[in-house]
């Protein structure tokens, strides 16, 4: 059977608000699968909380739409048991970079094969435009009506600082552009981290795109050191493409699959040599 | 015989009881173990026991008050031992300590007191010098000086004596804790991958996970806390892996997130909590039963779930298997309430037993669609013929659905019709454990004849079998296997005709009794209760059975 986009839908219609960058997101996710030739029943999309959360319930294959901020933890379970499986985890900032920090410093030391896309807005859109851990300091909104006074989270480098071997950033603006780095994203062998500019044209009134059209800088090649990395950060601050990668190995995964059983008589001897 | 060994945490006092029960295993001795040990990591007091069966024959039984040969430290050992040695000949000690008698004590190094321990009571067991050396040369890879151990040796062997005891035909036997039963019982059962995070007593699943898994094909985790520990689980349990989770009461806090969020997506999940004394930090290394609450409620809103325990060490190779089959059977979590003293004691086993156990639980995996298998037309949480939904798991062709904790139609797509869901789906989801065939829910102990009867679960389960031996016309026992949904049918059948009904519990507020207390006749029961962290000797839990029949201070009212 030949696969087209249609068998990466499932007939349920997003509803985002139009213009929302989280559309351009689901149909990056369903071509990159499709140019990679991945069979949608071959793929688990898991996502969190959030406007962003909601992308698994409009995916052609098996979605999982998980607890706040958990994505992670649910998403390194499916990849760890099921090496046949790919797996693509995606939720938003305050999903990823807020409630779910601790399991993104976690999932890029274990390293284990799995894309985590991040929409990020840098505000709270699903329940109506809150400051966000990636908004910027000084932002005003419902919560710090007197100016956001944190430092936001700078999750290239957090994901840096952890280990990380695959590291990208998109804008929901450049389709053709995040279809590639999705594709390598999901061709890595570990834990690939992609940010992803996705304007919230409702509630983020600063971070739009035009705003990313002035600001992006488009990176041909992976930084060759971490001071070239962090000198990259420091040059351009929206800086796209693949930024960094290693070839730390991955995590191991199990070597057995759900219908397999061990032998009784097996299971007998082991134990004996285990326990005495 | 019972032996004790008693030291400060740190000077080796577990590993002299490891050592010892290797020898007992390899001559063919019956025994079983309890460890002791304190929450302050160094200088704090650490016990070991053991009960040693000289005729190899019957169960070993509960732990008992009286000792015959306890060797200690210094005079805060001497001072737990000193009521229980059943004659003082039978205290040994460093030079140190007074009321030891003056042929019994040797002047010792902290470092060396553990393997002077171990000698003094493998000589009071009859067990040879040369099987003793050999086993803590093994331990300690050639490298310990021996000389303590055969002063240890030779100073029980100057004083009376039970003289050696004959080997056996060695039967070929395991040594076997709850957390060893459990990790055993999960593998034969189909795990093969585990997620955990650290704590009492609960750590060594995870330890012996970690070692085991990979030999079959299988994968542990050490995870960064319990949230993800339970998320992990739910992940591969979706994906068609077979696992659980194991934490004690901090831990569960924590894990309770994910528990409605399975039993939203229906899918399999094992949790075994192995309680210790709370709340809170509570009293990491000693036991209790106080989580029966939380594993019974824990979670918003109303969703279904299963409430298992174990009886005994051996039980828990059953019972892990039984909770993953009704787990699979009923898409649902599925709780095991384990306590720190039946997760930690260990026994001698015979294989055989080990074996039946093990093979006695055949996986039954229910309504789960594995690839290479596809399906057609498929709705995820459609259940027309009135029992439970298809699950599919990632690869089966056709089967793709969405796992949503947001309230969802029968494909999973969220902001459904409520009016329409809440009635039909909902009520299928939250009725599933209305009737659960589970085959043992209960085991009755003793005569239907004795007026009172004994309920418990966990570590005492081996104390109501001990009190039933002990007055067999006067008390009879039920150890409750499945706690939620209650066994109503099979517990009041239990009960009837019984004058007094006691619920003997690890805790203050009668957790148990209170669960029971619709289904007992007359509305209530007595209770004992335990709640200083201290597991119940023989002889102490007759004493307090005996005070329950006398006051009604421990009434609950129904």
């Amino acid at each position: 059977m030949t696969l087209d986009l249609k068998a990466y839908e499932n007939g349920n219609r997003p509803t985002w608000c139009p213009g929302c960058g989280d559309y351009a997101v689901l149909k990056v996710i369903q071509r990159a699968l499709l140019e990679l030739g991945i069979a949608p029943e071959d793929v688990v999309l898991v996502s969190g909380i959030g406007c962003s959360g909601k992308i698994s319930h409009y995916f052609g294959g098996y979605g999982v739409h998980t607890t706040h901020g958990r994505v992670l933890p649910v998403a390194q379970g499916i990849a760890a048991a099921r090496p046949d499986i790919a797996v693509i985890a995606a939720g938003g900032d305050g999903d990823g970079y807020g409630i779910g920090v601790g399991h993104l410093v976690h999932a890029v030391r274990r390293n284990l094969p799995l894309t985590y896309v991040v929409m990020d807005n840098g505000v709270y859109g699903n329940t109506k435009g809150q400051t966000s851990p990636t908004s910027p300091t000084g932002y005003r909104s419902s919560t710090s009506p007197h100016g956001n006074a944190d430092e936001p989270v700078h999750p290239l480098r957090l994901a840096w600082s952890a280990g990380a071997t695959f590291i990208g950033q998109g804008f929901s603006g450049d389709i053709r552009h995040l279809v590639e780095l999705l594709k390598q994203a999901v061709s890595h062998p570990g834990f690939a981290l992609v940010n992803v500019f996705s304007p919230c044209v409702v509630f983020n009134k600063t971070h739009d795109y035009a705003f990313y059209r002035r600001s992006v800088f488009y990176q041909e090649t992976p930084a060759r050191s971490s001071a070239e990395l962090i000198q990259l950060l420091e040059t351009h601050p929206f800086p796209l493409g693949v930024l960094w990668r290693t070839d730390r190995p991955a995590a191991a995964r199990l070597e057995t699959g759900p219908a397999d059983a061990v032998p009784s008589d097996c299971m007998r001897r082991w134990l004996r040599g285990t326990l005495g | 015989m019972v032996i004790a060994i008693c030291g400060y945490t740190g000077q080796g006092v577990e590993t002299a009881g490891a050592i010892l029960s290797e020898v007992l295993r390899a001559n063919g001795r019956r025994f079983r173990t309890w460890r002791d040990f304190s929450t302050i990591i160094r200088g704090g007091l650490t016990s070991f026991e053991a009960y040693v069966d000289e005729d190899t024959g019957g169960e070993a039984p509960a732990r008992l008050h009286a000792v015959d040969v306890a060797v200690v430290w210094d005079r805060q050992a001497a001072e737990r031992y000193r009521d229980r040695v059943r004659h003082v000949t039978g205290l040994y000690g460093a030079a140190t300590v007074d009321g030891v008698p003056n042929a019994n004590r040797d002047v010792l190094d902290p470092v060396g007191f553990n393997l002077w321990a171990l000698g003094v009571v493998a000589c009071k067991l009859g067990l040879s010098p040369e099987d003793v050396q050999a086993a803590a040369m093994a331990h300690f890879h050639q490298r310990v000086n021996l000389e303590p151990l055969h002063r240890g040796y030779a100073k029980a062997a100057g004083s009376t004596s039970s003289g050696p005891v004959q080997a056996s035909d060695a039967p070929d036997t395991a040594i076997l804790s709850g957390n060893d039963a459990l990790c055993l019982g999960a593998i034969h059962g189909g795990v093969r991958i585990y997620c955990g995070y650290p704590i009492t007593p609960a750590s060594e699943i995870l330890e012996y996970m970690a070692a085991w898994l990979p030999e079959v094909g299988g994968r542990a985790y050490q995870v960064e806390d319990e949230i993800a520990a339970i998320h992990m689980a739910i992940g591969a349990s979706y994906a068609g892996m077979r696992t659980f989770v194991a934490t004690s009461g901090p831990g569960i806090d924590l894990m309770t997130e994910g528990l409605g969020y399975a039993a939203t997506i229906e899918v399999p999940l094992v949790v075994v909590d192995n309680q210790r004394g709370g709340p809170s930090t509570g009293m990491p290394t000693k036991t209790e039963q106080s989580d029966l609450r939380h594993l019974l409620y824990a979670g918003h809103w109303e969703f279904p779930r299963i409430v298992l325990a174990p009886t005994g060490v051996v039980d828990c190779l059953a019972v892990i298997q039984e909770a993953l089959n009704l787990a699979d059977l009923h898409q649902c979590p599925v709780l095991v309430a384990l306590d720190l003293d039946l997760a930690l004691r260990r026994i001698s086993v015979p294989w055989e037993t080990v074996n039946d156990a093990l093979m006695r639980v055949p996986a039954l995996r229910g309504r789960t669609v594995l690839p290479p298998a596809s399906v057609h037309g498929y709705r995820r949480f459609a259940a027309e013929d009135g029992g439970l939904p298809w699950r599919t798991v990632p690869g089966v062709r056709g089967g793709g659905y969405v796992a949503s904790g947001d309230e969802h139609d029968e494909r999973g797509w969220m902001e459904p019709d409520f009016q329409s869901v809440r009635p039909t789906l909902h009520r299928r989801r939250l009725e599933k454990v209305h009737c659960v065939r589970y085959d043992r829910p209960l085991t009755p102990v003793g005569s239907p004849e004795a007026p009172v009867c004994l309920v418990g679960t966990g570590a005492m389960g081996e104390l109501i079998h001990a009190a039933v031996a002990a007055h067999p016309d006067l008390y009879r026992g039920v150890l409750l296997r499945q706690l939620w949904p209650v066994p109503a049918d099979g517990l009041l059948a239990a009960v009837a005709g019984a004058r007094e009904v006691v619920v003997c519990e690890y805790n203050a507020t009668g957790q148990l009794a209170h669960l029971l207390a619709t289904t007992v006749p007359d509305g209530g029961c007595r209770t004992v209760r335990r709640y200083d962290g201290e597991h119940y000797t023989v002889e102490a839990f007759l004493a307090a059975l005996e005070a329950a029949g006398e006051t009604l201070h421990g009434r609950v009212r129904g």
